[in-house]
Formats: C-alpha cells, structure tokens, sequence
C-alpha cells in the first residue's frame, strides 16, 4: 500500500505562500460553491449568485459598508491574534459602537451635523476601547480565557442591542429604532476610505513602532520577549485596547453608511466575526486585510441574493470559513513536500 | 420553587452540556483546545433532525449525526496535527461552517415532527451524561495507563513523544470520542429537549458555554459534571427572571454574564493556588 507522507522543507526550499494561497483560494472557492448542493438553490444556484457577484461593479459598491465593517474589526483581531491574543470580542464592540452613535447622534446631539460625526466617533472608538480592554484586563491580571470571555461579552452588547430596540428606543412596535437624521448619513465611499486611513496606519503602527516589534515577539517567542525586556502585559493590554477601539469605529462607521438604524436580529450583526475570517485571509497583515474583506464583502452580498432561493444568511458565512480554511491549509502546505512511498 | 425541583428541571440542559464538555475534556487533556465545538454540536444536532426526520429512526439520526460530527473533527485532525495550521483559526472557522452547514440540511426538517427519545432512554443518557461518563472518565484519565497516556500528551510534547506517545493517534482517539459524545449531546438536544423539532439557531451558545464549563470544571470529568448541572439550575431560573423586573432579553444574557464571573473568580483562584491544569492549554 502506497503511503502519504509529509516531509518538512528547509526553510530556503519552502513553496511561496502566495502561490500556494491563490491554490488554496481557488479550491476554497469551488469548495464552497460544491457545498451549494446542500442548500435549495443547488450547486448551480450559488455558481450563479457567485458569478453575479463578481461580474458587475454595482455589487462592489453594495458591499462597501460591509467592507468598513469587516476590515476594521479584522484589522485590530490580526495585531490581537499576532501577539496570540485569541479574543473574538469584536463582535460586541462593533454592537457597542453602534449603540453609541446612535445614541450620540439621535438623542444627545441631533442638529449638530458633521461637528457631531467628528464627537461620535471619538466617543465610540472610546467605547469599544474599553470594552476591548476589559478582556485584555482580564486575561493579564486574573488569567481568564480571552476567547470565552470575549464571546460572553458579545452575547452581553447583544442582548443590550436587543433591549435597546425593543423596548426604550423602539419605534412604532417594531423592533428597530428611528432612522439617523440625513445631516449624519455618510456615504458609503466616505465611510471606506476612513476605514483605509485606518488600516494604513495600522500598517505603519505594526511595521515601524517597538509596538510592532513588541505584538511579533510575544506571539513567537514569549519567554525570550519577556528577558529581553518587553512588558507581556501591557502589550496585550495596548492590543485589547486598539482592536476594541478599530471594531468600535467599525460599528459605528456602518451605523453612519449602512445601517442608519438600530435592529434586532437573533444573530447579530456579525461582521465582527467575519473580522475573525478575514484577519486570519489575511495572514494577519494589516493591509492584507484590506484584501481580504473586500473578498469577504462581497462574497456576503450573495446572501441578498441567496435568500431568495431560501438559503439562510448564515450559509454565505460557512462558504466563507471554508475558503479560510482552504487557503490556510494551502499556505502550510508550502512548508512540507509529499513524498509517496 | 424548591431546590429539588430546579435540580430536576436542570438535567435536560446540563446532560447536553455535561456530554459536549466531557468530550472537550479528553481533547484539552490531549493538548488540544477545539473552539469548533459550537459549530460540531450545531451540525450534529442538524444532522440527527434531518435523518431522523426522513428514515424515522432515531439510530439513523445518531448514525448520521456521528458521521456529521466525525468529519468535522476530521478536518481539525488533518489541519492541526498533519498541517500544523494554528488550531484557534481552525476551531473559528469550522464554528462557521458548522452552523452554515447545519442550517443548510437542517432547513428541509423545519416544521416536520421527527421521533422523540422515549423517556427511559432519555434518562439513560442523563445519567451517563452527569454520573456513569464523569466517574468512569475520571478514573480512567487519572487512574489508568491510558489516561496517563492522554494527559502526558497535553503536558510536555517532546518529554512525551521520548516516552514514545503517539501524539497525532492519542490526539485522534480524543478527538473520535468527542465526536461521539457530541453526537450523543445532538441528539438528545434534538429528540428530546426540543420534542423533535429542528428550529434554526437553537443550540447556538451550548458549545461556547460547554467550553466555558470545561474550564470551570477544572479538566476534572467530575467537575465538569458538576459545573454543567449548576449552569442548568442556571437556566431553569431563566423564567423567573421577568417577575422579578428584569427583561426578557436582558434575561437572555444573565446565564452569560454570570458564566463571565465564574469564570473570573475559578481562574483567580487556580492561579493563586498554583493549580495547574494541562500545560499546553494553559498558557500562562
């Protein structure tokens, strides 16, 4: 019997990754239309919202919103996951951000206009900070499990969204609030070019800064970071702090350019977990994830068209990780060689 | 209400949860944290509701759940023994396609009454799940030369593999009888909390809190038990909560919240006491 065996490459004799990546993109990308045949539309259904996704430019500004989104809680869950800090809390900080700039922009400062924009902002950013930094707090000094204890907080940000919108700020019995006054509604366009300010200088953050230097080397190599005098707990602190900060601005920036209210779904919103996803698409590169969540955007608008034929939203999301997946085990594939004996 | 009465109305709840994190257990006692586990259980229970559903037989749910659960254990295997992809990113990801996947077969039940699990049955499972299962585990993993096996590979890696512990077939093994287990957790989730009755999301969060109550349960198979049996009288409180002024959708979020807690004050505490569970998970 013919057995399969993975063999280790020297570093200088591994495939490029990149390559590899693209392999791995494109049997993802089959993959994920393969397990199409599960849904009611059927294989030749997703092929088709697939094609229609990719084929016109339309779409591409459809899923602008999605891309701010996606891309800013990506961006601060890829400096997370670099230091190995495996939170998942963006998700509740992007509900939380929401949840104060509607309250900011429709109760406290209504009539102020771009001035009010500017203060939204900075207060949401504040907001999903802190509640960023709760779980790094958490995990420094007490030792508590980042990735649960960021979950539990986003089931929290939920249920006070769902609180929110059914009960004080509700409108007319349903469970949704008002509509932003039109002096706050940005453009999509406005909202993703913020968005790319911000990864940019993420970029340059994790590129040229000691904190750079200092997330790198507590993922590889923590004890050796530690000797080498990098302060391990106020890193991850500094981390859980901006990545909550990023996923704050997300939610609120798709607040100002998406949404434009407040509503209830039993799901939540759930571009932060796709920040998971596309972090991770990204080979945790900041402006890699520029790329990846617009490829995840888009890929997120199939679910107007799926949801016609039936399909649930939460479909296009397990089309989604499987890409990841397949792209992830493509890249590692580059460091073995198969040998059949 | 008496104590008695919440402890009764619990077991549903903490036998799914009991089962799931006991499966978990054998894994992070492996050296292995799986975070699919909310997408495993998911797809199982879709699984389970679809064949039961269609073949009329809840064996040909169990069956089917298990090779649902299976494969995706598999894919964890192959990606982070062979592949040595981070196993955060895998365990995130098949979250995603669990419940993607669960609600694509799970939709073509919706609204058809499935068998139900007759009750000596379900008892049956209850007490495997809280009394024969955390027992025999516990001696199992502590007492025997397997269990020392499973443990020395969630301790030191290369001090186990000198010792000759093979560490992907003790990691597979571990990860086979959690499928089973979760398997087993689906269908009673199907075929008897929910009478029968696939509705879409319904288990979501079972998964992250049977993780949380691994943790909790200190990686001891009795702990485990106890944690989850505590988290179910948890939930049977859940309805008292709006007579007492708090909201239903605040209601929703307290077992979380206080999982929040317990989970603080269990960590303060093995860290002040120096107790210390499986090396390679904790990463202190």
């Amino acid at each position: 019997m013919a057995a399969i065996k993975l063999v280790e490459r020297a570093p200088m004799e591994r495939g490029n990754p990149l390559l590899y990546g693209a392999a791995g993109l494109v049997a993802g990308i089959v993959i994920a239309v393969a397990i199409g045949a599960l849904t009611p539309a059927g294989i030749s259904g997703t092929l088709h919202a697939f094609v229609k996704v990719f084929s016109s430019p339309s779409f591409l500004a459809l899923s602008l919103p999605y891309f701010t989104a996606i891309s800013l809680s990506g961006v601060g869950l890829a400096l997370a996951y670099r230091a190995s800090f495996i939170t998942i809390g963006a998700e509740g900080q992007l509900i939380l951000g929401m949840i104060t700039g509607f309250w900011l922009l429709y109760y406290m400062l209504p009539g102020l206009g771009r001035i009010s924009l500017l203060v939204g902002s900075a207060i949401s950013v504040l907001v999903g900070s802190v509640y960023g930094l709760l779980v790094g707090l958490l995990r420094v000094y007490l030792g508590v499990n980042e990735t649960l204890v960021s979950l539990m907080l986003n089931y929290i940000a939920l249920s006070v969204l769902n609180y929110l919108v059914s009960g004080p700020w509700s409108v007319g019995g349903f469970t949704k609030t008002d509509v932003l006054p039109a002096g706050v509604v940005v453009s999509s366009l406005t909202a993703s070019l913020v968005a790319l300010i911000v990864l940019v200088a993420l970029e340059v953050l994790y590129r040229y800064t000691r904190l750079g230097v200092a997330i790198d080397s507590i993922g590889l190599a923590r004890k050796m970071a530690m000797t080498y005098g990098i302060n391990y707990a106020r890193v991850i602190l500094k981390v859980s702090f901006l990545s909550g900060g990023v996923a704050g601005l997300a939610g609120f920036l798709y607040l100002v350019s998406g949404a434009q209210r407040l509503y209830s779904t039993s799901y939540g919103p759930g571009y932060g977990y796709i920040g998971i996803l596309a972090a991770w698409l990204a080979g945790l590169r900041p402006l890699g994830v520029i790329a990846s969540s617009m490829l995840l955007g888009l890929l997120y608008v199939m679910n107007t068209s799926l949801q016609l034929s039936g399909v649930l939203p939460s479909f296009v999301q397990a089309m989604q990780a499987v890409i990841v997946l397949s792209v992830t085990a493509f890249v590692a594939l580059s460091r073995y060689r198969i040998v059949v004996s | 209400m008496d104590l008695a009465a919440l402890v009764h109305q619990a077991i549903p709840l903490a036998t799914i949860i009991s089962l799931t994190a006991l499966g978990e257990v054998y894994l992070e006692r492996a050296g292995r944290v799986n975070l699919g586990l909310e997408g495993i259980l998911y797809i199982g229970y879709s699984a389970s509701a679809l064949a039961s559903v269609y073949a009329g037989s809840l064996l040909v749910g169990l069956a089917s759940s298990l090779v649902a659960t299976l494969s995706m254990s598999l894919i964890f295997f192959l990606l982070v023994e062979i592949l040595r992809v981070d196993q955060a990113i895998v365990g995130l990801a098949l979250v995603f396609t669990g419940i993607g996947l669960g609600d694509a077969l799970g939709v073509s039940s919706k609204g058809l009454a499935g068998p139900m699990l007759s009750h000596s049955s379900a008892l049956l499972l209850e007490i495997l799940a809280l009394l024969a299962l955390p027992v025999a585990s516990y001696i199992l993993l502590q007492r025997t030369w397997l269990g020392l096996v499973v443990r020395s590979a969630g301790e030191d890696e290369e001090s186990a593999r000198y010792m000759g512990v093979p560490l992907a077939k003790v990691r597979l093994l571990a990860l086979i009888v959690e499928s089973i287990l979760v398997s087993l957790a689906s269908l009673y989730f199907y075929a008897y909390y929910s009478s029968g009755a696939w509705r879409a999301g319904r288990p979501l969060g079972l998964g992250w809190l049977s993780l949380g109550m691994v943790i909790l349960g200190y990686w001891n198979p009795i702990g485990v038990a106890i944690s989850s049996l505590l988290l179910g009288v948890l939930y049977s409180l859940r309805p008292l909560m709006p007579a007492i002024g708090i909201p239903n959708q605040v209601a929703d979020a307290v077992p979380y919240a206080v999982v929040v807690v317990a989970l603080v004050i269990a960590s303060w505490i093995y860290r002040r006491t120096g107790y210390r569970p499986p090396a390679l998970v904790w990463k202190v």
